[in-house]
């Protein structure tokens, strides 16, 4: 009783600072202006992590972005590095790839199209896809799960492990041998079945440019499904009823419905894809070159340098493709409530 | 005769009948338009199945290549007389697979290293759960709890999206060697991933947050209000009313979430938890150096199943075939919970309560 009596003394500042909190939100403050308080507190979480996480790496890649960048140092235990020196250069980093870089400007031309080109194969097949495999048939769960696939097997885990270390992959690209070039071949199968030239090829060809399509559009199938199975059901039977043909019933009522999430499949689309071109690759390979100082034309430059400005290129370049994606997506999305 | 006759008369006055009324059933414009359509829907449910059967066809090929490529005896590999199946069916690989990516050694030092499917599934299932719930509020709140600078900061937080991940890894790995986390040490400890998915900032967080947003902002008004009638706050509404009116964007979240971070690279090799805590994904992307100690150690134990093929180890084909097998190990549980799951993803989405 009397520990009792202690702790609600102790607990009662808390209790009334609380119970006064919330009347006050209850009672003082309208409904809407509660609702913008909790909005902050639910995104204080996240704005710390975005702080931390995010901003002051990226502020520290723009500083290297102008700069010379020079390691001082590993530790010897962790192997990692403990402090970098940097030297203000200005916009040398930025001539650099703009004058004297050999492959940068055309490789990033080169991807901006193709993932412009992308951006509506994909949001058109994977929506098709996503009507199709919505409507009732035998076999259902198989092919959805089958269409999947393609997400799984997407890791760059498995990326590493299948170009194991530079030597093989010079060692096979000597040999002109690929594993399943060598073990096992589907235009060579064709090829013993007595098909002729063109069918093999034209096969073969569309084989691979399908399956690349369907394995990069598989987070966009499920996308669109989870939002065509959100349509309310009585929006359809309204439509059966008035007697709309299928056809009808997508065009008024599931794409209208499904196109808020049209944005986010595009978006998701140009960042995927944009993610995949050659032009990461041109800048990995300043990265994991390691801390090389190099000269040229314009004096010394450092390889980290030269990564964080490529690095800033290439995010404005994919900012300014989703502005694009998004000003034309926009046009379409109808939101219900309005 | 006179049988006969009558016999063809009464074929041919049937035959005629027949006509007469194929011909009306043919031009009666009701049954003609219920034909059409009944022809319309066979004819798009072959279209369908055609479609349908390619797509799985060009999906399912090389996976079958990689199973059969697996499946075939190291000593087997070149053999061109061998196309889809091999004659020999053997598991070397997979044993050797098997071992590579540590899936399961009683003889480890430590619990957290005795297996890395267990070590896998812990942490992908709870950076799923974190990741969902943190996305999820946030999504919220820019949806529908509407504060000044809600769009600009939404906008921030999409934009992190296209900063691709190897762009901060140098001021990443400084950053955090030199720095913790409010007396936390982000490095070499598996603490650093869940820290980071609780402050949004976990694999591709930003996506999930957009889905989020766009899910809620896609709910009825009219549900919040009356809720908001009833007399339920803020967190009531959306625990109660928003939350699971949102099933199909958790369910979605949440299968992503736990494929991408069962499938992570990056992040394990930034935050270097790999050591104390190995995952399938480190395990099998550093398989090159522990090729050789895994064969080494085949062989001390006296195993001949590389028996009279001394040199095979240093065969670039046989080391990418057991890369090959090791990725369909890691694989498989996916695709096992994916069956199960996808039932869930299936029938659990159906709307239920509202009336638009």
């Amino acid at each position: 009783m009397a520990i009792k009596n202690i702790l609600s003394k102790i607990a009662f500042p808390f209790v009334w600072l609380f119970n006064a909190i919330n009347n006050f939100f209850t009672t003082r403050v309208k409904y809407d202006k509660r609702k913008a308080i909790w909005g902050i507190i639910f995104i204080i979480p996240l704005m710390i992590g975005f702080v931390y996480f995010f901003l002051i790496p990226f502020c520290t890649t723009i500083v290297y972005s102008f700069s010379n960048v020079k390691n001082i140092g590993t530790n010897s235990e962790t192997n990692q590095f403990i402090g970098v020196v940097t030297e203000w250069v200005g916009f040398d980093n930025y001539r650099y790839i703009w004058n004297e870089h050999a492959t940068f400007k055309q490789t990033m031309l080169s991807s901006f199209g193709s993932t412009l080109l992308d951006v509506p194969l994909i949001l058109i097949f994977s929506l098709i896809m996503a009507v199709v495999l919505n409507s009732k048939f035998r076999g259902r769960a198989f092919v959805r799960a089958v269409f999947f696939m393609p997400v799984i097997f997407n890791s760059q885990a498995i990326d590493v492990a299948m170009n194991t270390g530079e030597a093989i992959t010079e060692a096979m690209e000597s040999e002109n041998r690929d594993v399943f070039s060598a073990v096992f071949n589907f235009t060579e199968f064709l090829t013993k079945a007595n098909l002729p030239v063109q069918a093999v090829n034209f096969l073969s060809n569309a084989s691979k440019s399908i399956f690349s399509i369907i394995s990069y559009s598989g987070v966009q199938i499920l996308i669109f499904l989870s939002g065509i199975q959100s349509v309310p059901k009585h929006l359809y039977e309204a439509a059966k009823i008035e007697g709309a043909t299928q056809y009808e019933i997508f065009w008024k009522i599931t794409f209208p419905m499904v196109s808020p999430l049209m944005l986010t499949a595009g978006v998701y689309t140009v960042v995927d894809s944009f993610l995949r071109s050659d032009i990461l690759k041109t800048i990995n390979r300043f990265k994991t070159a390691g801390n090389v100082t190099f000269s040229g034309g314009l004096g010394n430059l450092t390889n980290y340098g030269v990564h964080a400005a490529m690095s800033l290129l290439f995010c404005i370049s994919s900012i300014l493709i989703i502005a694009i994606v998004v000003l034309l997506i926009s046009r379409m999305v109808f939101y219900y409530d309005e | 005769m006179m049988n006969s006759d009558t016999k063809k008369l009464t074929f041919k006055e049937k035959l005629q009948g027949d006509v007469s009324q194929i011909k009306e059933n043919w031009n009666n414009p009701t049954k003609r338009k219920v034909r059409g359509k009944n022809a319309l829907l066979i004819a798009g449910k072959i279209l369908r199945a055609v479609i349908l059967i390619g797509l799985c066809f060009v999906i399912l090929l090389p996976i079958f290549e990689k199973l059969s490529v697996a499946l075939r005896h190291p000593t087997d590999i070149s053999d061109p007389q061998v196309v889809f199946i091999p004659g020999k069916i053997s598991l070397t690989n997979f044993q050797i697979a098997w071992e590579l990516l540590v899936i399961f050694d009683t003889n480890a030092a430590s619990f957290s290293e005795m297996s890395t499917i267990l070590n896998t599934v812990i942490v992908s299932t709870v950076c799923m759960v974190i990741q969902v719930m943190s996305a999820a509020v946030a999504g919220y709140a820019f949806a529908r709890l509407k504060f000044k600078g809600n769009n600009i900061i939404f906008y921030i937080i999409l934009a992190t999206l296209v900063v691709p991940n190897e762009t901060l890894h140098v001021s990443r790995v400084l950053f955090y060697t030199n720095t913790s986390f409010f007396g936390i040490k982000l490095m070499n400890t598996i603490l650093s991933m869940y820290i980071m998915t609780i402050f949004g900032q976990g694999i591709r967080s930003a996506i999930f947050i957009y889905l989020f947003r766009q899910f809620f902002k896609n709910l009825p008004v009219e549900l919040e209000e009356s809720a908001q009638v009833d007399g339920a706050g803020v967190i009531r509404t959306f625990w109660s009313i928003m939350l699971p009116n949102a099933r199909g964007a958790v369910v979605t979240v949440g299968l992503f979430s736990f494929v991408w971070q069962w499938n992570d690279y990056y992040f394990a090799n930034l935050l270097k938890y790999s050591v104390s805590f190995p995952l399938l994904s480190t395990k099998l992307g550093g398989n090159t150096e522990r090729l050789d100690t895994v064969l080494s150690t085949w062989k001390a134990a006296g195993r001949e199943v590389l028996e009279g093929v001394e040199d095979i180890a240093q065969d670039p084909l046989f080391r990418s075939i057991i890369a090959n097998t090791a990725a369909l190990l890691m694989m498989l549980p996916l695709l096992i919970g994916y069956f199960f799951v996808q039932k869930l993803f299936v029938e659990s989405i159906e709307r239920t309560g509202i009336v638009g």
